[in-house]
């Protein structure tokens, strides 16, 4: 089975890069800047994984709300947290309460992420 | 208490350097890739655009520096000011340093896409590390240091 990815980042560039790297791992690979559009693909397409970034500029829906539905009606997607915020009291109440995969400290260690999603894709195989 | 105009604008600034320290690193990936596979085409042109991504995030982290060194002025900590704009700075320019010689290598390696040429590139890439560790690094003993004073 081909892990399915959703990767929601505001940053253009770094999501663009991404997206463009994961694709060569193949995996299924979906990339939006947007909270609403996340929820949009994760309700269609269910992905095995979400990398979620927690502030998101110009987006309706923010990355923890993405992070709280995706907990709450979909407990089996792993979500990965990425957040510039660190660990802020706010940001460990909601990863308290909404237990993500992972938590990343922005800046993202590429190798760590991939290293993740690897173990991950070789699970469901 | 965050100061939290001033935590936005250190987020953004940490933001573009992340950037480029995530870039480098997805070239490292797509040059292993390459080296491991030998594909032509979409592999080279990821590289590009990856490799021409870093000198824009260095381009941004400038202009949030400007921002970020605005609203420390307004706080009146000349010291931490300083200090921070010093070792941006200084970061700034070694990593200009390690673009240009990368940008060389880049050449190089669009011409003769050898074994030898990819580490090359890829050596001079991994330079980026450090380099952006360190600003991190700055920028979190500003933080540090502000929120001792009770300014963030």
């Amino acid at each position: 089975m081909v892990l399915k990815l959703l990767i929601l980042e505001d940053d253009i560039d770094l999501l663009n890069s991404l997206k463009g790297i994961y694709d060569l791992y193949d995996y299924k690979v979906f990339a939006t800047p947007r909270g609403d559009e996340a929820l949009a693909i994760i309700e269609k397409e269910r992905p095995h994984v979400v990398l979620c970034d927690l502030h998101l500029e110009d987006s309706p829906i923010t990355g923890i709300e993405v992070l709280k539905q995706t907990s709450q009606k979909y407990p089996d997607i792993k979500v990965i947290v990425a957040t510039g915020y660190g660990m802020e009291d706010s940001i460990v109440k909601v990863c308290n309460q909404y237990k993500p995969f992972m938590f990343m400290i922005k800046p993202i260690d590429f190798n760590e992420l991939t290293d993740a999603l690897q173990v991950l894709a070789k699970d469901l195989k | 208490m965050i100061n939290e105009k001033l935590h936005l604008l250190f987020h953004d600034l940490s933001g573009r350097i992340g950037g480029i320290n995530t870039m480098w690193q997805i070239c490292i990936a797509y040059i292993k890739k390459f080296d491991l596979e030998r594909l032509d085409g979409k592999f080279k042109e990821n590289i590009t655009v990856a490799f021409r991504n870093i000198p824009s995030y260095r381009k941004a982290t400038i202009e949030k520096l400007k921002l970020v060194i605005g609203a420390l002025n307004k706080l009146g900590s000349r010291d931490i000011t300083e200090t921070l704009e010093s070792a941006i700075n200084h970061g700034l320019e070694e990593l200009e340093e390690i673009e240009y010689t990368a940008d060389t290598l880049y050449h190089q390696l669009l011409e003769h896409d050898t074994k030898e040429n990819l580490m090359r590139f890829a050596e001079e890439l991994e330079k980026l590390g450090p380099v952006c560790r360190s600003m991190i690094d700055a920028i979190g003993n500003s933080k540090n240091k502000l929120t001792a004073l009770g300014k963030y």
